[in-house]
């Protein structure tokens, strides 16, 4: 049974483990271009199909050995060349490929062309030729000259026309000042945003609390019982509001130091019976073992005295 | 002959020109000596001294001027530089989250545990935060940057620099130092404020001892407060998830040597590395501002704040408690997270009225709330404003 747990306990580790990393490296298709008449220019100065990958995780991942196709049935059309030390994508970053049927240039041109005069797919598929991501551009997208089709925002599922195409860039421009902008003209005192943060800081701490307040209880229940059951095992009776008034109101140092003395002598066979009388003195000093927690802490800044 | 002189003279010109002294400039000289006070107020007057004397040591390093345009590759702010290789702790905000899993690993939660009402303190103190936040907006600064300021009532160094360091970089070094230096003025700012907002007569309410706490509840804490906290603010999880880290290392009691290795030799080592290189990144040119001034202002102004709301919070809370369970409302300003000389002042002022009333490990409940408080307070803020 433990080897079956254990066993369990790997594979579900291994899953998760798994499972994040699928998350972490996540490729999509972000933009097209069909019809590239004069806008982005490859490196050999032609104006040719172009796709855009877009890395949509924060973590660096390496597209060498996935593969790009224009065909549902071979997934495996175009394989991206492993060991291109450009193919690694570093977190939110962008990679042109162009669909110019002329994989002897390179790396990024791919051996199938995109045709304006249809409707055009193209899949990404991971190095075992599973799929992680498609788009598809509609036929009057595709027609559309130096317009592109693509994701509205980099990595969103909102699919449109770009009238201005930005290949190696995001679709949208994040406004960097947007927030800030936001937050003054909405709420330009701060007493909105103090108010919902100090919420959220109490209501995090007070579920803490709710949380400790309960399980307190149940270990302080617990305890009781235990104490009850190792009483009762050995024959003896106990009242149970006793303990239930002891917990509330807290037991005082005589009572604690006679019931520790007690426990000592049983367990120690000291003697059957005492012919002592043991006596309890309060001490006069202001001392309890809190107070002796003052001595592990720095002291007071002091004035040192010369000499 | 004369060609040699002439050599020599143009080669002694030459070094002189290489010198700080051709370099310093008043602003050198007033941080040079806003340095030596920080070294004054830690060596001489016991202030802080394993947080001001590395800064004020730190300050004179990045204050010592030269000839940034020879590419001698020594200042903070020379990329690839050794001092712009340790500051990167401070700007990538990794230091902080190391600084946490030691205050983890020393932290006992047991007071918090056993009288966990007292957790509501530690958020009420957060109060400091947001009323910095709104007067710094109304003093003209940015959102972000009046986020990054109002840190500072958290009272908390790690949390403030690595806020700092993602909302308001280019403050980081003035608000670092204004947290800094302001937990080390706890025992100053604190106490008058306690005074001002309690009765004698509160002042001397004993607390309830607290009950004894079982390991498996010390276990416990860690994993459903990083759970509770996480889930609702993921923003804060490099601070949270370090310091429950360390904490169960702590209390798991079967990680004992990386318990001591954390409380011990990390912290001991990311806080020279903080403290040095959080000093150096004051140099004048960068820090001597009018900006930095104000922040100095708001970051009392947050202190007080903070104290007051934890105060006053008490107060309130003992309206609906009953007696003999009642709060001391001394303990309401160990809220901020300046663990633990809050709760030291806790207990030195709750001494001055009763000399058998103390207060200390009630007042560490609050005090180890404000850590997870803060965090949490961070945690909001970078949600919102980053």
């Amino acid at each position: 049974m433990k080897v079956l747990i254990k066993g369990l306990s790997l594979f579900l580790f291994t899953f998760l483990s798994v499972c994040t990393y699928a998350q972490v490296s996540k490729l999509q298709v972000n933009e097209i271009m069909v019809n590239n008449k004069t806008n982005y220019v490859d490196h050999y100065g032609q104006n040719t199909p172009w796709i855009e990958i877009y890395n949509n995780s924060a973590a660096s991942t390496n597209i060498g050995g996935c593969y790009l196709s224009d065909d549902p049935k071979n997934l495996r059309k175009y394989i991206i060349t492993k060991g291109d030390r450009n193919t690694l994508m570093g977190p939110g970053q962008f990679l042109i490929f162009w669909a110019d049927d002329n994989h002897t240039r390179g790396t990024f041109h791919v051996n199938f062309r995109l045709d304006p005069t249809r409707e055009n797919t193209v899949y990404l598929a991971d190095a075992s030729g599973n799929l992680i991501d498609k788009l598809t551009v509609p036929a009057n997208a595709s027609a559309l000259e130096d317009i592109s089709y693509g994701r509205i925002e980099d990595g969103g599922t909102e699919l449109g026309i770009l009238e201005k195409p930005t290949p190696n860039i995001n679709n949208k421009f994040p406004d960097q000042d947007a927030r800030n902008e936001s937050f003054k003209k909405n709420d330009p005192f701060g007493v909105g945003m103090s108010i919902i943060a100090i919420l959220v800081v109490f209501i995090a701490l007070i579920l803490l609390y709710i949380c400790f307040k309960y399980l307190g209880r149940f270990y302080i229940n617990r305890g009781n019982k235990k104490s009850v059951e190792a009483v009762e095992a050995k024959g003896g009776k106990v009242d149970e509001s006793i303990i239930r008034k002891k917990d509330r109101d807290g037991m005082s140092a005589e009572v604690c130091a006679a019931i520790a003395a007690a426990l000592y002598e049983i367990y120690n066979d000291v003697h059957d019976i005492e012919d002592t009388i043991l006596t309890i003195e309060k001490k006069a000093v202001s001392y309890s073992p809190w107070s002796s927690k003052i001595y592990g802490l720095r002291q007071m800044p002091q004035v040192k005295s010369k000499g | 002959m004369e060609t040699f002189f002439t050599f020599l003279l143009e080669n002694l010109r030459e070094f002189m020109g290489y010198t700080s002294f051709a370099h310093i400039t008043v602003g050198h000289v007033v941080m040079i000596l806003v340095g030596l006070g920080f070294l004054y107020l830690g060596i001489a007057r016991d202030f802080e001294p394993m947080l001001l004397v590395p800064i004020g040591f730190g300050i004179l390093i990045g204050n010592i001027p030269f000839d940034e345009g020879k590419g001698l590759m020594i200042g903070i702010y020379e990329e690839g530089s050794v001092l712009n290789t340790l500051y990167a702790g401070v700007r990538q905000g990794w230091y902080p989250p190391l600084i946490f899993l030691g205050i983890g690993a020393m932290t006992d939660f047991s007071a918090l545990i056993s009288n966990p009402k007292l957790m509501l303190i530690g958020a009420a103190a957060q109060g400091g935060i947001f009323g910095a936040y709104i007067i710094a907006l109304q003093m003209g600064f940015e959102p972000n940057q009046a986020g990054a300021i109002g840190i500072i009532g958290g009272a908390d160094g790690p949390t403030a620099i690595f806020l700092s360091g993602k909302l308001a970089p280019n403050l980081l070094g003035a608000i670092a130092i204004a947290a800094y230096s302001y937990m080390a003025l706890v025992p100053v700012i604190q106490p008058p404020v306690m005074r001002a907002f309690t009765t004698k007569k509160e002042r001397l309410i004993r607390m309830k001892p607290p009950r004894a706490v079982s390991q498996t509840e010390k276990i416990i804490f860690p994993i459903i407060g990083l759970l509770l906290t996480t889930l609702i603010v993921p923003s804060g999880l490099p601070l949270l998830g370090m310091l429950f880290f360390g904490n169960i290392l702590k209390e798991s009691g079967v990680t004992r040597r990386l318990a001591e290795t954390a409380r011990g030799p990390l912290i001991d080592t990311i806080t020279i590395l903080l403290g040095l290189t959080v000093g150096a990144s004051t140099q004048a040119t960068e820090f001597l501002t009018l900006n930095s001034i104000k922040i100095f202002g708001l970051g009392a102004l947050s202190f007080v704040i903070a104290t007051a709301c934890g105060v006053l919070f008490v107060k309130f809370f003992n309206l609906f408690l009953k007696k003999g369970n009642k709060i001391n409302p001394l303990i309401g300003n160990a809220g901020v997270s300046a663990v633990p000389d809050s709760a030291r002042i806790s207990q030195i002022i709750g001494l001055e009225y009763d000399k058998t009333n103390y207060l200390l490990m009630h007042a560490m409940g609050p005090n180890v709330a404000g850590v997870i408080g803060s965090a949490v307070a961070a945690g909001i803020l970078l949600g919102f404003l980053y």
